[in-house]
């Protein structure tokens, strides 16, 4: 079957470090957002990335009102949507809990991974809709659903939404593993303390038409693990794996990738591999970095957020460099420390999650 | 865009609360393994056994997830317990799919969808996706596992706390021989609906063929 090309045309998001727009200054500025919080654990600081004032619900919609806004569309009638979240409404039934003892006053479809896509669907009244949550691949996931269905002529236009707030369950649930850091996270750094939990919307409109501003989505591939339920296989069979799908999708060769966003959490067990990883697949050695030292690990929202990120590398020309490193744990991997201008054909973004779920989606500047 | 599909082999599983003939011992031998599994767990990979799959691309649904584990989480909060790691671990969506990875050493795609009640008209609309990428066999999962303590606070869309619906799919050029209908499905969650559907609609086949949206 023929596949048809397909564009990432608008796109928003709103992290801790702000819109978009303040997210690419942050992160060429190698500005961390992440503050120390002790409101959620009072025994333990940890950093996490907070778009407080911001709330969830209302941002949700004005970031995708934002896309609308910057579409060639009218409306999103005839557009599928497809969320990734992989907390969806917890934070709510948290709260009711918490004060209640009691789950009487909880609303099933509001505690649900749904309750994203429902309360987008009540305001702009899309095609259809469905919601995938594979933990922090849940919106890599959905990005390669897209680029799936509009490639082979199943619909003209797909908005992607990745979102997922901060709450408790998530960030003393990272604490209960281990693995959260109490300060600003430092990916591949050698001795690295962990991550920082975060919370973002980001949306991108997914579309079979190309326009001036347009960057392609050229593949996607996933794969398992299949080794452990949160440590990822330490030869990086998964990581790899799915990255050669992604190149092969795109009909690419591993030396035409420009730049590598990493799914770089902090944590010990993951930049291992993933510069392991990469290290086995780009002989090339192309830069790599981790934006999540800016944005903190946005879970289920990561992987829409860091195309965008990806989006914006290749428009602006300009490698995001890693911030807070001082010295790499893997000395075999390019590690820009400063923006620096380049030709940028195509980028690639990987998201890893529970369960060995992993994703890598490619992106490429118009030819 | 509608395509074809073979249904080539279907399992149900349901009990008001607890499904108790899994099989457990023969299909996860590994005592530690099928100690950490979940309920979803449980039910998903008693279904993949039935199906008679183990190696493939998977999509699993649910539309409330792993309930135990987000209680267990929720309530040691509330109580200034720890919490525990394997809850943790266990609370994704996709923990029963990955499980069945584990089990099988199955290194293929596994998406997870939760849609609400439209969550296994979903998993049928992405299965049907990745059976034309992936050129093979693909099983599709769609469960509700909530036997948890006080579920009845809250409970108002299933008679069974624990539920499961399985098919496997493979994309084919030639027609449909069978029309699908909704139905309600009474006592079954809605979010198994679509797929108990399909299951209806290919009770009498001996190859059941149908027509799916992407």
């Amino acid at each position: 079957m023929q596949k048809n090309r397909v564009y990432v045309n608008a796109y928003e998001s709103l992290s801790c470090a702000g819109n978009t727009v303040e997210l690419m200054e942050a992160i060429y500025a190698k500005k961390s957002a992440i503050t120390i919080d002790t409101s959620y654990m009072s025994e333990h600081k940890a950093g996490l990335g907070s778009f407080a004032p911001n709330e969830f619900f209302s941002s949700l919609r004005s970031v995708t009102q934002a896309v609308l806004d910057k579409s060639n569309l009218e409306n999103f009638n005839n557009t599928l949507l497809i969320v990734g979240s992989s907390v969806g409404g917890i934070g709510k039934s948290e709260q009711i809990f918490f004060k209640e003892k009691s789950y009487k006053n909880i609303n099933p479809k509001e505690h649900a991974i749904s309750v994203i896509s429902d309360t987008l669907n009540r305001e702009f009244s899309f095609s259809d809709s469905r919601s995938i949550s594979t933990a922090c691949t849940s919106s890599a996931n959905a990005m390669m659903l897209a680029q799936r269905l509009i490639g082979l002529g199943a619909y003209e236009n797909v908005l992607v939404v990745g979102a997922d707030a901060l709450c408790y369950t998530t960030v003393c649930g990272f604490q209960a593993l281990g693995v959260l850091s109490t300060q600003q996270c430092t990916p591949f750094q050698e001795g690295r303390e962990g991550m920082n939990v975060a919370e973002a919307v980001a949306a991108l409109l997914v579309q079979n038409v190309q326009r001036d501003e347009s960057i392609e989505l050229c593949g996607s591939g996933g794969s398992s693990d299949a080794f452990h339920m949160t440590n990822p296989d330490p030869e990086a069979g998964g990581a790899i794996a799915c990255m050669q799908k992604a190149i092969e999708d795109a009909g690419l060769q591993a030396s035409d990738i420009d730049y590598v966003n990493a799914h770089g959490t902090g944590t010990q067990a993951n930049d291992a591999v993933e510069a392991l990883a990469v290290e086995t697949l780009f002989t090339h050695n192309p830069p790599l970095s981790s934006t999540k030292a800016i944005t903190g690990h946005t879970l289920g929202a990561a992987g829409a957020l860091e195309a965008i990120i990806a989006c914006e590398v290749i428009k602006q020309q300009r490698i995001a460099p890693q911030c807070s490193l001082t010295e790499a744990d893997n000395k075999n991997v390019n590690l820009p420390l400063d923006a620096t201008d380049k030709k940028i054909n195509y980028v690639i973004s990987n998201s890893f999650a529970f369960g060995g779920n992993n994703t890598a989606v490619i992106f490429g500047a118009l030819k | 865009m509608k395509m074809n599909f073979i249904v080539k082999s279907t399992a149900i599983v349901s009990a008001d609360t607890k499904c108790e003939s899994l099989d457990e011992k023969r299909i996860v031998p590994k005592m530690m393994l099928r100690r950490r599994l979940t309920r979803a767990s449980r039910i998903m990979v008693y279904l993949a056994d039935t199906c008679d799959f183990r190696d493939g691309a998977v999509v699993y649904g649910s539309a409330y997830g792993e309930m135990q584990a987000t209680a267990d989480i929720v309530g040691a909060i509330d109580a200034n317990e720890p919490i525990s790691p394997t809850a943790f671990q266990n609370s994704v969506y996709n923990t029963a799919p990955s499980y069945f990875s584990l089990l099988h050493k199955n290194k293929n795609e596994i998406l997870t969808v939760s849609s609400g009640d439209d969550t296994s008209r979903n998993v049928l609309q992405t299965g049907a996706l990745q059976a034309l990428v992936s050129h093979k066999e693909v099983l599709l999962v769609c469960s509700e596992a909530i036997n948890i303590a006080k579920i009845e606070e809250v409970n108002r869309c299933t008679d069974y706390l624990e539920s499961g619906v399985a098919l496997t799919l493979v994309s084919t050029d030639a027609n449909a021989n069978v029309d699908v209908q909704e139905n309600e499905h009474k006592g079954y969650a809605p979010s198994l609906w679509a797929m108990l559907d399909v299951i209806d609609a290919c009770q009498e086949k001996s190859e059941c063929i149908i027509a799916l949206e992407l």
